[in-house]
């Protein structure tokens, strides 16, 4: 059987069966003035598969090697449970396949000039939304295979910690913030993001002082101000026409 | 698209968990075999207490006999909102909001389990989160558009004043 034959087989009953949504995800509410619902690259799905070959064909030599050694000093006992761990290499490789599939086919990201969506996930589906907004930064992350296969990780952090690894930096595992895995023009969406951010003055995340100024300059020139100017206006012109009146 | 004034009356409407969580509950201590009474229990009478309370600035969630746990948490403060169905509250038809805010601890602040409308909340807590639509931006506009206003009004007293000086000078 093909490779791909297998995943669709399996997966169209699995998916039902399971409940899984396979559609994209619908856009954050509200009105936005664009919504763009991402894949990510085919070529993140070589990637994962290349993982995939690289740990299936280590695990492999690692039983071969054992079973090299099991005939060299003459274990029986040992050569057989070596020789019945090939197929389960096999087995396990398989289902690594259908996951990564999976995985592939169920991920998707949806970018609004606000907000950003990531849903993945076929077991257990976890969706998330976050506002540009809240924000704090933006990093690339690119392995040497991504950077042969010209793909990369773009990562989102919200403030917040925990998850977080020793070196200090958010691991992929940290719930506070999004990544957007496995794009081809990651930098093109983060140099967006960024103009986002600046232009509609969400910034740090935490209220920047430019924003505080902005809404000062607002408030000193209320309705009722307005109202006043008006009258003073009204007041002037009465006087000139009576200064001119008397004038004559 | 719905009326949001709507959605938010249907929300706010929510205190209790939807019955299919007891049912998740259960199946869920059934996992563990033998343990299951165990895990069962404090469960069972989570799901009993589970109390949630949306207002207008943010929301609460309460539970527990022995030790009681009450959680509150404005939607200002909300960092991220994260929806998760499992398998089994897939097919309960119940979701999971965990919400995020800034404090430093990887897990959710605030778990809402056994949510029939989890989608109406999510996009509830949306809709009352930092940053989901330009309001800075729209106030900024408006501000010059007023000191425009301003300037044309000056102008015109200014012209009023210096007409009347000049019908007061040539007497």
């Amino acid at each position: 059987m093909k490779p791909d034959e297998l995943y669709r087989t399996t997966t169209g009953p699995l998916f039902r069966l399971l409940k899984t949504p396979t559609e994209p995800p619908e856009a954050p509410a509200g009105s936005h003035d664009s919504v763009v619902v991402m894949r990510a690259s085919p070529k993140f799905l070589k990637y994962r598969l290349v993982l995939l070959a690289l740990g299936s064909v280590a695990s492999f030599l690692f039983f071969l090697l054992f079973i090299l050694l099991a005939a060299i000093q003459g274990d029986e006992a040992g050569l057989v449970i070596c020789v019945l761990f090939l197929p389960v290499v096999a087995i396990g490789t398989a289902i690594g396949y259908i996951a990564v599939r999976i995985d592939y086919a169920l991920r998707y990201y949806v970018l609004t000039d606000r907000s950003l969506r990531v849903r993945a996930g076929a077991f257990t589906v976890r969706e998330l939304t976050l506002t540009y907004a809240n924000v704090q930064n933006l990093s690339l992350h690119q392995g040497p295979i991504q950077r042969w296969l010209g793909i990369s990780d773009l990562r989102l952090d919200t403030a917040g910690g925990g998850g977080a690894s020793h070196e200090g930096k958010k691991g992929r595992g940290s719930s506070h913030g999004a990544s957007i895995a496995g794009v081809e023009n990651a930098r093109e969406i983060r140099d967006q993001i960024q103009e986002l951010m600046r232009t509609h003055g969400g910034g740090a995340g935490l209220g920047d002082p430019d924003d505080t100024r902005a809404r000062r300059r607002a408030s000193t020139v209320g309705a009722a101000t307005l109202a006043v100017l008006r009258e003073v206006a009204g007041e002037a012109r009465a006087l000139r026409v009576a200064a001119e009146a008397r004038g004559e | 698209m719905s009326d949001p004034a709507a959605e938010d009356a249907r929300v706010r409407a929510i205190e209790r968990p939807h019955p299919s969580l007891l049912t998740y509950y259960t199946i869920a201590a059934l996992c563990t075999l033998v343990a299951a009474p165990f895990v069962f229990l404090p469960l069972y009478f989570r799901y009993h207490t589970l109390k949630f309370r949306f207002d207008d600035e943010g929301i609460g969630a309460s539970w527990g006999i022995l030790f009681r746990r009450e959680i509150y948490l404005t939607y200002k403060r909300i960092q991220d909102i994260h929806v998760r169905r499992n398998v089994i509250e897939r097919w309960l038809g119940i979701g999971t909001i965990e919400v995020q805010t800034a404090a430093g601890s990887s897990a959710a602040e605030m778990k809402l389990e056994g949510l029939q409308d989890y989608e109406l909340v999510r996009d509830y807590f949306y809709r009352h989160m930092r940053g989901h639509e330009h309001a800075k931006g729209e106030e900024v506009a408006e501000a010059v558009e007023e000191t425009d206003d301003v300037a044309v009004l000056l102008g015109e007293i200014r012209d009023e004043l210096a007409a009347a000086r000049r019908a007061l000078e040539a007497k």
